[in-house]
């Protein structure tokens, strides 16, 4: 870890939407570690109350919510004003999941299993560390 | 002789042409009736040179022959045929006398000329009658006679002929003409036609036979002609025949008149006829009628004897039909008395016709109605027709026989029904073969409506012709009966019809509907939702049409197979599988998160022990996370959802970047890299990258002794290939193609097995072949393997320049 990095990260917000405990819990721990404020979400009643509140700046998705399917989520939030600035990365477990990345409207995916250091490189990617802001 | 004064009136009152000449020629005597048998008058002649007579009675040759005589002392006598002076034949008897002087001198020639014509015409017609009978009599040949009859007369006695009869109706009809020159026949038929009336020669054939009375024109006069010819054609042509004389005689046979022989001359011949010729001609035609009369009779009885003949044979070829026919020809009377029996009844009924005949008709029929022949007597004398009436007979065994049966009326030439006959035939094969056909139609049928398969046959039109219980079931229907009755639009219409990949189908597009245009094809998988239900169901339809002899389709024959219950189940696995690997995946990526977490941990730790177990965990992580993602991709290919996303990349940093994921895993081998392919290509990256790994942890799995693997690279302008080299066990020929099956897995000398599913060369195989591409293998067994992959560098890679394209990221 990159103490600096760390403290550069520290206003940005991370959403993971996963309605598997154990990967929400290992993505909190690997993003937290990162720097990031990280809030894991389990379904789609909390994710709207929570978008009643706040707004995050990174958004990870799993493509295969139950319920409602990831890539709906997506799409509503791409085409709404109030929240399509916020990058999604939608996450799958899937082998063929560039097409639904382009259906949903998400910025970019990662395929289940990851690597930790992949997850971190991509995030980082989305959220460039605005030492100005600090 | 001295011719004195005296002796003039003398001369004069002879009945004798006197003609008195010197020994030059010049005439210096000419008597009255030398002016009547030559033509000229004695003005006309007297001092004039007897050689310039025109035309002659007297050459040169003559002349010097009788000079030569007389000169001897002696006279001359002889007959000579010359033409007076209008032309007209005449013959003479000639007696020549020398004139002398006192002294004894030879001066002068007297010539005394009788006229001998008449006489030397009756010697030629007797001559010639004598002839005529014998030629006449020679063939009772109609055509011959009449032939004879024209060549005796043609040029004989006329320069045409023409023999007309009475016909049967009473008309006169030529029947031959014939002329001197064949070529004026032409003319003397026209002449016939347009000859004026009262010389028509048509016109007085008519009416020498109406009279029977001959008829002579000694002289016809081209005043005559221009006088009574009122068409100037007609006129032209009589001119040009140059008619002259004509004489017209009946042919009368038993005082009856048959027909009239016309003897007719023109300027040919320039003979004109007298009532002597006319005696002669009359003498000709009676016996040329009775020759044509034979003829005609002989003709006659010929023809009887011919038609009789004729008759003789239908009636002998008719009844060896009756007897030789297949059929039982039965003859009878009103009451129904059998008259004839011929083989064929013979035959079929077992009697003879010796014990048939006299007897009853109604005895081989006892299990009919006994009335029937009454019935059919009945019917026919009303003018009905009974024909092909389907009926039993009994033969003699008392067998019962299945006949067809014929009935017409017997006529008498009064054309009363004097009889019947029957004509039966034997159909109880014909029955038989139809019975066994029906059966052989219900077997078919109870095949058709027991099988699982829906069959149905549609007509040239589309309409529904057959249908089994099957494929009444399948398409929503109680039975086949119930289908059949319904409308084929309604059926249709019942549905949304798709292909295997969900793309509706219009009525076009449909299997049956191609079949009726003549196109066979391939079965095809179609899906089918029943539009009030939503109920999915599934086929395998099978369309095929059957042609006539002139290739047009009769029908379509389909034949579907109903397999949504399969599609169904392969629905489920598909969905098994994909939730069973997500759900493996799940906290497979719990698992690797927190192995890698612990790495990191234990590495800021430096305990070396930890991060030994924890890397042989993260490698057997990966093992697991490749082999669920391997089932997940071949449950893919199975269900044909293998999609490829392609994208313009550069294969040499593809290349390399895998090589640098892969190095880590082994401790054992050096990757090495060969040649290079800096090209674009457009392929799906993540997928050619997954070719790559599978064939680099082969060589690693494969190749346990050696320490180096060698990964070379090539271009061509076509395409790109990449070969990944081992030196490890390598592959026997006879398995190298079978690497490439699925679940085919290599075995090692000692039946060492290797791990894996056997899956990886066979999905990197699926995925080349979606590319275009290629994947095959070269190996020695011991001494290693080289497994080789090419790409095509499609248009598209060669035109996009920018390599900085949006690519995906790997794990």
């Amino acid at each position: 870890m990159i103490p600096q990095l760390k403290e550069g990260h520290m206003n940005k917000h991370i959403w993971i939407i996963d309605d598997d405990p154990g990967i929400l819990e290992v993505t909190q721990i690997i993003l937290e570690e990162a720097g990031y404020q990280v809030t894991a979400i389990n379904n789609e009643e909390v994710l709207n109350e929570k978008l009643q509140e706040t707004l995050p700046d990174l958004i990870l998705l799993d493509i295969l919510l139950s319920g409602i399917e990831g890539p709906e989520i997506s799409h509503r939030l791409k085409t709404s004003v109030q929240t399509q600035h916020i990058p999604i990365i939608l996450m799958s477990a899937n082998t063929s999941i560039e097409e639904k990345v382009q259906e949903a409207l998400a910025d970019d995916y990662i395929r289940k299993p990851f690597d930790i250091d992949v997850l971190e490189k991509i995030v980082k990617k989305y959220l460039k560390p605005t030492i100005t802001n600090n | 002789m001295k011719i004195n004064e005296y002796h003039s009136p003398l001369i004069e009152a002879i009945q004798q042409a006197v003609v008195i000449t010197d020994l030059n020629g010049i005439i210096t005597l000419w008597n009255e009736y030398a002016e009547k048998l030559y033509g000229w008058t004695t003005q006309e002649v007297l001092g004039k040179n007897i050689f310039d007579l025109n035309p002659p009675i007297l050459t040169v040759k003559d002349a010097k022959k009788i000079v030569t005589k007389l000169t001897k002392g002696e006279s001359f006598s002889g007959e000579f045929n010359i033409q007076n002076k209008t032309g007209e034949y005449i013959y003479i008897y000639v007696t020549d006398s020398a004139i002398k002087d006192e002294k004894g001198n030879f001066i002068g020639i007297v010539c005394i000329a009788n006229d001998i014509t008449e006489r030397k015409k009756q010697d030629e017609m007797l001559q010639f009658l004598t002839h005529a009978s014998k030629q006449l009599g020679s063939s009772l040949e109609y055509e011959t006679t009449l032939k004879n009859l024209s060549n005796l007369v043609v040029p004989t006695l006329a320069d045409w002929c023409s023999i007309d009869v009475i016909d049967e109706d009473g008309s006169i009809k030529q029947l031959s003409l014939s002329h001197i020159h064949a070529n004026k026949i032409k003319f003397a038929k026209e002449l016939r036609k347009n000859y004026p009336a009262d010389l028509s020669i048509d016109s007085n054939i008519e009416r020498v036979i109406k009279t029977g009375k001959s008829k002579l024109y000694s002289r016809i006069s081209e005043k005559i002609l221009d006088k009574t010819t009122p068409n100037k054609d007609a006129l032209q042509v009589s001119k040009h025949m140059g008619l002259i004389s004509i004489m017209i005689i009946p042919l009368i046979v038993r005082n009856k008149t048959r027909g009239a022989i016309s003897f007719i001359t023109t300027k040919e011949s320039n003979r004109v006829y007298n009532k002597h010729d006319l005696q002669m001609a009359e003498e000709f035609a009676r016996r040329a009628a009775f020759a044509l009369e034979n003829a005609r009779l002989y003709r006659k009885a010929q023809l009887e004897i011919k038609e009789r003949k004729k008759a003789e044979e239908k009636i002998k070829q008719l009844a060896a039909m009756v007897e030789s026919s297949q059929d039982a020809i039965i003859g009878c009377d009103l009451h129904g008395i059998i008259t004839t029996w011929n083989l064929g009844a013979e035959k079929l009924y077992g009697y003879k016709a010796k014990e048939a005949v006299g007897k009853h008709i109604s005895f081989i029929n006892p299990h009919d109605d006994p009335k029937q022949f009454e019935t059919f007597t009945q019917k026919l004398l009303q003018g009905k027709q009974i024909e092909h009436y389907q009926t039993t007979r009994v033969n003699k065994k008392g067998h019962i026989i299945d006949v067809s049966v014929t009935v017409s009326p017997v006529k008498d030439d009064h054309n009363t029904i004097i009889g019947i006959s029957s004509i039966a035939r034997n159909i109880s094969d014909h029955k038989k073969l139809e019975e066994e056909l029906q059966e052989s139609r219900d077997q078919l049928e109870v095949i058709l409506q027991n099988v699982t398969d829906g069959i149905t046959v549609l007509d040239p039109t589309g309409k529904l012709i057959f249908a089994n219980d099957a494929a009444a079931k399948l398409i929503g229907f109680p039975n086949a009966i119930q289908l059949l009755e319904a409308n084929t639009t309604y059926i249709i219409d019942r549905f949304d019809i798709m292909d295997e990949h969900g793309q509706l189908l219009d009525r076009k597009q449909l299997p049956s509907y191609k079949a009726l245009q003549g196109e066979e094809e391939p079965e095809v998988i179609v899906k089918y939702i029943v539009k009030n239900t939503g109920e999915e169901m599934w086929s395998i339809i099978k369309s095929t049409p059957v042609f006539d002899e002139d290739n047009n389709v009769i029908f379509a024959i389909n034949v579907f197979r109903d397999i949504t219950e399969q599609k169904m189940r392969e629905k489920r696995k598909d969905e098994f599988i994909s939730i069973a690997s997500h759900e493996l995946k799940t906290p497979l990526t719990s698992i690797k998160a927190f192995t890698q977490l612990l790495d990191r941990y234990f590495k800021q730790k430096d305990d070396k022990q930890a991060i030994a177990y924890l890397t042989r965990m993260i490698g057997q992580v990966e093992r697991l996370t490749n082999l669920v993602d391997d089932l997940l991709d071949v449950s893919k290919i199975q269900a044909g959802k293998f999609i490829l996303n392609e994208e313009v990349f550069n294969f040499d940093e593809m290349i390399n970047d895998m090589i640098n994921e892969i190095q880590p895993t082994t401790d054992d081998h050096t990757i090495l890299k060969k040649g290079s392919a800096d090209v674009l290509v457009f392929a799906d990256k993540y997928r050619v990258a997954q070719v790559l790994i599978n064939l680099l942890t082969n060589a690693i799995k494969y190749s346990p002794k050696a320490d180096q693997i060698i990964v070379h690279t090539s271009t061509t302008p076509d395409e790109v290939t990449v070969a990944v080299q081992d030196f490890g066990l390598g592959i026997s020929a006879d398995k190298q193609h079978k690497v490439f099956e699925r679940f085919y897995r290599v075995e090692g000398k000692k039946r060492d097995s290797y791990p894996g599913l056997g899956l990886g060369l066979y999905i990197s195989q699926q995925i080349m072949k979606r590319h275009n591409g290629k994947l095959w293998v070269e190996s020695d067994e011991g001494k290693g393997s080289t497994f080789y992959f090419s790409l095509p560098i499609t248009l598209r890679s060669r035109l996009v320049h920018d390599t900085s394209t949006q690519g995906g990221t790997y794990e």
